[in-house]
């Protein structure tokens, strides 16, 4: 973990305080973002997102399965984040695996909605094919490459940009197949379905060191925190999840608090990405 | 399977003794001490650098030399078929031990006693060669967190196929069952440090393998030191401002 | 990682290491030998197919194979499966940790497998039973008793001799659409040996700091003093199957060529080895089977004795299957002759790879006046006359076991003084061990006949 002596710790402490962080942010004040995407060819989507010095990478690969018996008419997505040992030398080995499990948790808590698959950034129903027999299985990786706080926004931010990045093959299927046989599947090459990601929410990580809380937080000011709520907000303001770290308590009414920063700052941010997600698939387009 | 027509092209449109378009990029993991993105074709990796710093764990702790670690890991993202597989299975757990044993032939250990230096490779995309690109990457990674060495070391694999000796193979040519040999060498002492081979092949025909994998590693050799002296430069000029 | 600590705390000291450099540079070796020389090898047979234990001077190395009725995997379908596990146990070096494999153990596991797969030196494709469902899955044991240096080539050769004498029960597909798979037991039908195309021989050589220094088979001691190690693996006919050189001490490429080349006489010289003492296991394995008269027309199976000697030994290339049919043959013509023959056969043999070991090239000996030997012909009949003739298989099997060892011995104390009270040391320990060994193998087996419900 960071290693800072009391005189570093105060001088965060205090900065935040005064509303003047160590790098000259304010505490709602986001470090440069930027989004490439199309970086892993072999997936069907991906994107980089870094923020300061904070690196991560998302990719989705879709794979044609089965819907679950439950719900027949929806696809599933599932995802799931790895801490390189690059970004950190403590996620060697199974050191990785704590953090990774709690980023996944939480992603799938603020993107996918509940487990009716209610309230998903993602319209699940548009990736069955077949209703009952066939759907589209998303997978969505996340990679850690670097890491410097933050780790879920950004995570957030770069499925986002991935999913906006993913193309899916239109199916076409056989007509004329009867109910009971396996259906001819043909998986088109050029065509490409694109997915609605206006919807997909963005995750703003309030960071409570002292009596103030901070958006995107380094890891030397995690270091400082009390407890950090991570909200995922969407276009239409509306909370999609919450989840809460750490160890110290909030009292209710902070929290209502924060949701009003987050839904605020969200807009921002939403802005800031797709703007950037833009110019990146313009970018992408060209080359 | 035809892998080289008629015409002496490959099925990437490459000639049996071409290298694939290689790029490398100084500085990709911030935090680290020292880091490096070396990507051969489709094949991309990340090395990460930490250290020489303090032991992490004492009783490994050596008195006369630092102790090296490394770790090589692969995205769940970087095979064409996603694979969930744990960390550390059998095929990792030798290509660390590979990388870790290269890197150390070069360091000069027994500068730094008492420390310890972290190597991490990631492989985001494997099109074949990982196990080279991991190396260069390494030993990009190692002179910009400015740890002393002998020599750089330089990775490239060749193989054989259709009867034809073939320089840098992607994944199609390396799982096409012909030999594959990986060889990692110290460019300025011509020495061969790594040397792994596959598959069945006669020895004189090996040799001519071997040859060709060499002069892969010295022309990815003089691109390391293109792209060292490049670097260089920037930050004389940084420092300049 | 804790290895290497460990590691550490068995360093050899400083004025050990001064001493093998030195003496090295003067081409001596802290054991006698010379820098190109390889170790004694013994490689023995467990009563089981499929079982042998190799001794490399003091490196000690036992190996099962098994197999399984699995599904194949997706991409080849109609092949079967071949893995190789190793077990490093404590008891062979301190730095050996119970539970989680080391570093050094996947790298031996991984250095065998790749050196069998890659060469595609076992048919797989004769291992399939229905094709896409059910295929034979070849599992080597490596465990490794005792570490005396360069565990890579024991276990190696442990691996051949225990594959090559392993037999598969057969199966047959029945049922009326054919899909039903009715596996034999051995008593009904003769168990089916895999198909070996050709022999890879792991070689492991030795740098030092010093680049003009190279040892072949280094030993434990050599081992933590030489900075750099290359195991290729090649087969008698020259070929590269693969070569492992992970990092370590730079040479150039001269120095590898000229290793290769040292390596592949060595593996012609291992290779006729192993081909000697699996024909030997083989003869006596035939001979258990075969129903035992009380007279017998010793010099008559001599004289065929000694011409099949001589070709086996002439075509060593020879696929193993050739020997079983050759040896079928045999059987056949001269049924109860045979016991006769054996012993000379034995000891002929055993010559042969002593000779082999310590000439260090292919040796001159002739098996026809080997054979023909009345002497040795004469004792080895009185001992066997002690023993009642009509015996069953068990006792037949223990006999030619007892025999076995007092010439084993002999060869061992004739040629090698310093050793022999060790070796014979370590083979007492090494049946205890494999009687240790033996339930887990047992329960595979258990667990392969389940699958074949």
């Amino acid at each position: 973990m960071v290693g800072l002596s009391l005189g570093e710790q105060h001088f965060i402490q205090g900065g935040i305080a005064q509303d003047l962080r160590c790098d000259g942010r304010k505490r709602l004040a986001y470090r440069p973002i930027s989004v490439e995407t199309g970086v892993i060819p072999q997936a069907n989507g991906s994107a980089r997102v870094r923020m300061g010095a904070t690196d991560v990478i998302a990719s989705v690969k879709a794979e044609l399965g089965k819907p679950s018996l439950l719900q027949p008419n929806k696809g599933k997505v599932s995802i799931y984040i790895d801490c390189s040992s690059t970004a950190e030398p403590a996620f060697e080995g199974r050191g990785g695996d704590e953090l990774s499990a709690e980023l996944s948790t939480a992603l799938q808590r603020c993107l996918l909605g509940g487990k009716s698959g209610a309230g998903a950034g993602i319209d699940l129903s548009s990736l069955v094919v077949i209703d009952g027999k066939i759907c589209w299985d998303l997978y969505i990786d996340g990679l850690v490459v670097s890491s410097d706080g933050n780790l879920l926004d950004a995570l957030g931010a770069a499925i986002k940009a991935a999913l906006s990045n993913t193309g899916i093959p239109r199916v076409h299927v056989a007509a004329g197949a009867s109910s009971d046989e396996k259906p001819e599947l043909d998986v088109s090459d050029e065509e490409f379905l694109q997915f609605d990601t206006s919807s997909v929410p963005v995750i703003i990580t309030l960071t409570k060191v002292g009596k103030h809380y901070i958006v995107d937080a380094t890891s030397e000011e995690e270091s400082q925190m009390s407890s950090a709520v991570s909200i995922s907000v969407n276009r239409q303001r509306s909370i999609c999840g919450i989840t809460k770290r750490g160890g110290a308590g909030l009292d209710p009414s902070i929290i209502l608090d924060m949701i009003s920063v987050a839904q605020h700052v969200s807009e921002q941010l939403i802005n800031k990405l797709d703007s950037e997600i833009a110019s990146a698939e313009a970018g992408d387009d060209e080359s | 399977m035809e892998y080289v027509s008629p015409e002496g092209l490959r099925l990437d449109g490459r000639r049996p003794m071409e290298m694939r378009q290689i790029r490398a990029e100084i500085g990709a993991v911030s935090k680290a001490d020292g880091s490096a993105v070396f990507e051969m074709g489709n094949t991309k990796v990340i090395a990460a650098v930490y250290g020489p710093r303090q032991v992490q764990n004492k009783s490994q702790q050596m008195n006369d030399q630092a102790l090296v670690r490394c770790e090589y890991s692969m995205a769940n993202f970087s095979t064409g078929d996603r694979m969930r597989k744990p960390k550390g299975d059998r095929r990792s757990t030798e290509i660390s031990l590979v990388i870790r044993q290269t890197m150390e032939a070069c360091i000069l250990t027994h500068l730094m006693p008492h420390s310890q230096i972290d190597i991490f490779v990631q492989v985001l995309q494997a099109d074949g060669g990982t196990r080279s690109a991991c190396i260069n990457a390494a030993t990009l990674a190692l002179a910009d967190a400015g740890i002393p060495m002998r020599d750089l070391v330089t990775s490239c694999s060749a193989g054989y196929l259709n009867s034809t000796p073939l320089l840098d193979l992607n994944y199609v040519e390396d799982s096409a069952g012909g030999a594959d040999v990986t060889l990692g060498i110290l460019p300025k002492l011509d020495k061969v440090t790594l040397l792994q081979m596959d598959s069945k092949l006669p020895i004189d025909i090996l040799e001519n393998v071997m040859q060709l994998a060499i002069e892969g590693c010295k022309a990815v050799a003089n691109y390391i030191r293109e792209i060292l002296l490049e670097n260089t430069k920037q930050l004389e000029y940084r420092r300049g401002v | 990682m804790d290895h290497q600590r460990l590691q550490q705390l068995t360093k050899i000291t400083l004025n050990n290491n001064n001493f093998i450099q030195t003496a090295l540079l003067s081409d001596l070796r802290v054991d006698g030998r010379r820098p190109l020389d390889y170790r004694k090898l013994t490689i023995k047979f467990g009563a089981d197919d499929g079982s042998s234990e190799v001794k490399l001077g003091d490196t000690y190395v036992i190996s099962f194979v098994t197999a399984q009725l699995l599904q194949p995997y997706k991409d080849r379908p109609n092949e079967g499966s071949l893995s190789v596990f190793t077990e490093f146990s404590p008891m062979a070096d301190p730095s050996f940790e119970p539970g989680r494999a080391s570093e050094s153990a996947v790298e031996l596991g991984r250095i065998v497998d790749r050196g069998l797969r890659e060469s595609r030196a076992i048919d797989t494709e004769s291992l399939c039973v229905v094709s896409g469902k059910l295929v034979w899955a070849i599992r080597i044991d490596i465990h490794v008793i005792d570490n005396g240096g360069n565990l890579v080539d024991a276990a190696n050769v442990a691996a051949l001799a225990a594959l090559l004498t392993f037999r598969r029960p057969e199966c047959s597909l029945t049922g009326e659409d054919g899909q039903q798979v009715v596996v034999h037991p051995p008593e009904e039908r003769d168990p089916l040996p895999l198909i070996i195309h050709h022999l890879p021989i792991a070689v492991t050589f030795g740098f030092f700091s010093n680049e003009n220094l190279v040892v072949i088979d280094p030993t434990y001691h050599e081992e933590s003093v030489m900075t750099g190690r290359m195991t290729a693996t090649l087969n008698a006919n020259g070929d590269v199957c693969s070569i492992q050189k992970a990092g370590g001490e730079g040479v150039s490429q001269r120095v590898i060529m000229h290793c290769l080349k040292l390596a592949h006489v060595k593996a012609g010289d291992i290779t006729a080895k192993i081909r000697d003492v699996v024909e030997i296991h083989n003869t006596e394995r035939a001979l258990r089977k075969i129903k035992r008269h009380s007279s017998s027309v010793a010099v008559d199976v001599c004289g065929t004795t000694a011409t099949l000697g001589g070709k086996q030994n002439q075509s060593v290339g020879d696929k193993n299957v050739n020997h079983l049919d050759q040896l079928k043959l045999k059987d056949e013509l001269n049924d109860m002759e045979c016991d006769a023959k054996t012993p000379g056969q034995v000891q002929s043999n055993k010559k042969d790879g002593v000779s082999n070991n310590f000439t260090g090239g292919p040796s001159s000996w002739d098996p026809y006046s080997e054979c023909v030997d009345s002497d040795s012909l004469k004792a080895s009949l009185a001992s066997r006359g002690q023993s009642t003739p009509q015996s069953k298989q068990k006792d037949s099997r223990s006999e030619t076991k007892r025999e076995e060892q007092p010439k084993e011995v002999k060869t061992n104390s004739s040629s090698a003084m310093d050793i022999a009270p060790n070796v014979r040391q370590s083979n007492n320990e090494g049946k205890t061990l494999k009687d240790a060994v033996k339930p887990k193998h047992k329960r595979k087996k258990k667990t392969s006949s389940n699958g074949r419900k």
